[in-house]
């Protein structure tokens, strides 16, 4: 929403990256608008730590264009290949990568040495830049000293001291523990937001990709599966891979019957599910026989009667109740599937009982096998 | 339950006093075996009777061995070769770099010629050496003679070639590549990120954060500088060159021998290196490795297009220079004729190969070596292992002392620890069974071996971590079950490769027990030290090759198996 009317930062076309017969990222394209945050999300080995790398020119691509703003920073074809220290951009470790011979200061005056800033300005954006992290006060600490979420601020500060075109974050918050984990992403948010930087944010975490993503790029085998908000990406998943990553996925067998009303899915051999005139969802015609239907738990209502399922409902058994204290999760069995749900407390059930739910059919997404 | 609790008490109290009987019987073997010949050295030093009298006090060899200008032209001459430790320093820390950081052809097989390197006797490189570059027969003069000009072998930067060729650059290159393999590249990676380009990445981040290995490596190299000896006194001494430690030897090799100045000069010289070792042990004790995190290092090697044939091509120069160049050479030596003498009527033979391989002098030798070699290196990981695991994992008492002791052997030269030790078999009458038979020499050469032994031992069992022995505990397994199916297994491969290192230090060793070796125990170093000092050169080729199919068996072996998990 936001990406689409901002101008296009840098532009990525055909990447590739061979490692040893083994393409850690093939063909890869897309593009990141100025002021966002673009995270590559995906399990590990998909190779979005790779693409990251291609773009700071840690790694050099086999195949592929780079444009930072409109600029040429690497052409597979024409042999360019700007040096990471030419490209003006900012980076995050995993690690951090805290130098342990180094003061706090001397580790953020750093980039603007060695470009040759004055005196006078590199201890003007020191502070600034030491402030705005929240480490003012610690400038004469040595990196080793400072805690894990110091640490990773000093690390942040280092890379905006110098107004990077764009930052690129490497998995960064995942040697944090949980809770400060939570605190740093919203930081992190609202320092983007505050100076409106562009940043490249690699994660498998599908909360943080959630969090802090204007848009995701969901990765796997090296290839881009889906690009767009966490919104589309969540709501029209391309890929069944894209759905079961992005949330929670409940998947059921299913197969195409038509009875007297018409097409409609049928689970576990009697319920059915019926998509009206113009539901036709179809992936592939309704005699497509054998498919699979996915919904995500919140498509799931709980039905509190006791009668035979309709049109567009199912039974499961209530497996286990987890109390949460504001709330229950119900662990359930049915249509040979299993899946959680949350439900609200007043709801009266007890192990074995077998629920009614009701699917929300405009929601079920429907895959070949 | 009471009085469960007060066994309880009464089993850590007998347990807290026997950690410090232990302490104080390792505390005990460990100072006899080391300040024996240090305290033999400096009675010695002050020795002022005639050599057939008994001991009287007197500074004459103190005051005729400084007084001597032959002593400071000496100390001069070890200033000056020990410079190499510098220029050393440079090239292994970009070897190192390269091997590590760069992905380039024939990686492994260089790292290895390295390994071959390491364990190669100085000897017969020294040997095939003088060879190619002996001022009148060299192979390498005889090429360059149109061109009117030559090197000279025997010459200060003759002996500075060897050392930094087969010893310098191999060894700190091995001991500085696990170090840059442990740093997280993204160290590295993060300051290009910043702008900095591979200079200001280098010189700014990646020296800084390596110097203090850098020191220690470099410190190591200074202080096996210091007592190197072999090389010194067969390039050395026919041109009149004398380091201190040949100095030393010389004064010993007198008719008779001069003892209160040699034992004066090596007092001095045992100070300076128990100050540098001490200062060594104080150094690495103390130095974080910061650098190291604990997390998954991680990093691939960089892609360097075609700039990697060029750095692999210049790799493979030096280790075809350093390596395979002197041992082919050894090869071609041992089947000639006349060493050296090319323009003879049909040079080759394999003549005295026969004559060797059916001398029983060298199947003697042979059988010391084995049984010298694998007896050393089978106790020493006994009682390295014995003394590391009391200074890592337990409470004895005096542990600094005991840390401390371990060192001293590094700061005595092998001919001083030989000739203490000859000493102290011959004059007392319980020990004379040592003299003359294989113990002798094992015990010396244990004791030569300590330091590095038990260094080693200390890392393999500081990596592994406490709980991994509590939980065998925990499972009800008695200590030694445990250390028998847990610890064992987990530092086996670091066991393998302290058994290869202290075998080859042992065969290949020439200064400490050339004082101690006699005929019936002369193992093949000595043998091949007694050839090339009587001009058998051909003979000392086929032994020095010989020694060499050990080292290279030896290097093969400890790769194998893993040293890099060692070093």
């Amino acid at each position: 929403m936001q990406s689409s009317r901002s101008k296009v930062i840098l532009n990525v076309q055909g990447l590739s990256k061979n490692y040893a017969g083994v393409w850690a990222v093939r063909d890869v394209s897309f593009e990141v608008y100025e002021s966002e945050i673009l995270v590559l999300l995906g399990p590990s080995g998909c190779g979005k730590s790779t693409t990251l790398r291609l773009l700071a020119g840690l790694e050099r691509p086999d195949t592929g264009e780079v444009r930072l703003r409109e600029k040429i920073i690497v052409d597979s074809k024409m042999g360019i290949f700007t040096p990471p220290e030419r490209r003006n951009m900012g980076m995050v470790f995993q690690a951090f990568a805290v130098w342990p011979h180094m003061t706090v200061e001397e580790h953020v005056a750093f980039p603007l040495l060695v470009r040759h800033r004055a005196k006078e300005e590199i201890f003007q954006k020191v502070r600034r830049a030491l402030d705005f992290v929240g480490l003012g006060g610690l400038e004469k600490r040595l990196s080793t000293q400072l805690s894990g979420g110091q640490q990773q601020r000093l690390a942040l500060a280092r890379a905006l001291v110098y107004e990077p075109d764009i930052l690129l974050l490497d998995e960064p918050l995942s040697n944090l523990d949980a809770q400060l984990r939570q605190q740093m992403r919203l930081e992190l948010k609202n320092l983007q937001r505050q100076l409106g930087a562009t940043f490249v944010f690699v994660t498998h975490d599908q909360d943080e990709a959630m969090t802090l993503a204007h848009r995701v790029a969901l990765m796997r085998d090296g290839v881009i599966e889906q690009i767009g908000t966490p919104d589309e990406v969540y709501e029209n998943p391309a890929t069944l891979f894209a759905h079961s990553f992005l949330g929670t996925t409940i998947r059921f067998e299913a197969s195409w019957i038509e009875d007297n009303d018409g097409p409609c899915l049928q689970l576990s051999g009697r319920y059915r599910l019926r998509f009206g005139p113009d539901g036709d969802r179809t992936t592939g015609s309704p005699t497509a026989g054998q498919v699979l239907a996915t919904v995500r738990p919140e498509d799931l209502q709980i039905v509190a009667e006791k009668r035979a399922p309709k049109d567009n409902e199912i039974e499961a058994e209530v497996q286990d109740i987890i109390n949460l204290g504001d709330r229950y999760e119900i662990a359930l069995k049915g249509c040979d599937a299993d899946f959680v749900l949350q439900a609200p407390k007043r709801l009266r059930v007890k192990s074995r009982d077998r629920l009614l739910l009701a699917v929300d059919p405009l929601r079920v997404k429907i895959w070949p096998r | 339950m009471a009085a469960v609790g007060i066994v309880a008490a009464a089993g850590s109290a007998w347990r807290r006093s026997s950690w410090v009987w232990m302490g104080l019987a390792l505390i005990a073997i460990v100072s006899v075996i080391t300040l024996t010949p240090v305290l033999f050295i400096i009675v010695n030093s002050l020795n002022g009777a005639a050599p057939s009298e008994t001991w009287r006090f007197g500074l004459q060899g103190w005051r005729e061995a400084f007084d001597s200008t032959r002593t400071l032209a000496a100390i001069g001459y070890t200033f000056l070769l020990n410079l190499r430790a510098l220029l050393g320093i440079v090239i292994a820390f970009i070897f190192s770099w390269l091997l590590t950081r760069v992905r380039i052809p024939l990686g492994n097989f260089i790292e290895f010629s390295l390994w071959i390197a390491y364990f190669l006797p100085a000897l017969p490189l020294a040997l095939s050496w003088i060879l190619l570059l002996d001022p009148n027969y060299g192979l390498i003069n005889q090429l360059l003679q149109p061109l009117g000009f030559k090197f000279n072998i025997y010459s200060v930067h003759g002996i500075i070639w060897i050392h930094l060729t087969a010893s310098t650059i191999p060894i700190m290159t091995i001991l500085l590549a696990p170090v840059l393999r442990q740093m997280d590249a993204s160290l590295e990676e993060s300051a290009r990120m910043c702008g900095a380009g591979s200079w200001q990445t280098f010189r700014r981040v990646l020296i800084p954060v390596l110097a203090p290995a850098l020191f220690t490596v470099l410190l190591a190299a200074l202080i096996r500088g210091l007592e190197a000896f072999q090389v010194e006194l067969l390039l050395g001494k026919p041109v009149g060159i004398f380091v201190y430690a040949t100095r030393i030897y010389d004064l010993i090799q007198w008719e008779p021998p001069l003892f209160p100045q040699a034992m004066a000069l090596s007092t001095l010289f045992l100070g300076v290196l128990f100050l540098l070792a001490l200062f060594y042990q104080r150094y690495t004790s103390k130095r974080a490795f910061a650098t190291v995190s604990a997390r998954g290092v991680s990093f691939r090697p960089m892609d360097m297009g075609r700039a990697r044939y060029w750095i692999s091509a210049v790799l493979l120069i030096f280790v075809a220079l350093a390596v395979y160049l002197p041992l082919g050479v050894l090869i071609v030596g041992s089947l000639m004729k006349l060493f050296g003498f090319f323009n003879i009527v049909n040079p080759f033979s394999t003549r005295h190969w026969a004559l060797v391989l059916h001398d029983p002098v060298f199947l003697s030798a042979v059988q010391s070596s084995l049984v010298v070699g694998v007896a050393t290196a089978g106790i020493g990981l006994l009682f390295y292992s014995l003394v590391a695991y009391a200074l890592v994992r337990t409470d004895i008492f005096g542990k600094p002392a005991l840390n401390l002791l371990i060192w001293l052997p590094w700061a005595i030269p092998g001919i001083l620890l030989g000739l203490a030790f000859l000493w102290l078999f011959l004059s007392t009458r319980a020990l004379s069974v040592f003299y003359g038979s294989y113990l002798g020499l094992i015990v010396v050469l244990l004791i030569k071996e300590m330091p590095i032994g038990v260094h080693m031992m200390k890392t393999a069992f500081v990596q592994i971590s406490d709980e991994l022995e509590q939980v065998g505990r925990v499972c009800g397994a008695n200590w030694f079950y445990t250390y028998r199916r847990i610890m064992l297994p987990l530092i086996a491969p670091v066991l393998v490769s302290i058994f290869a290192i202290v075998f080859m230090g042992a065969i290949r060793d020439i200064d400490t027990i050339i004082l101690i070796g006699t005929a019936s125990t002369r193992p093949l170093s000595l043998l091949m030290m007694e050839y090339s000092m009587a001009g058998e050169m051909q003979a000392a080729a086929i032994l020095g090759v010989i020694l060499s199919l050990f080292a290279i068996g030896v290097a093969l072996i400890s790769r194998r198996i893993g040293l890099r998990s060692a070093a």
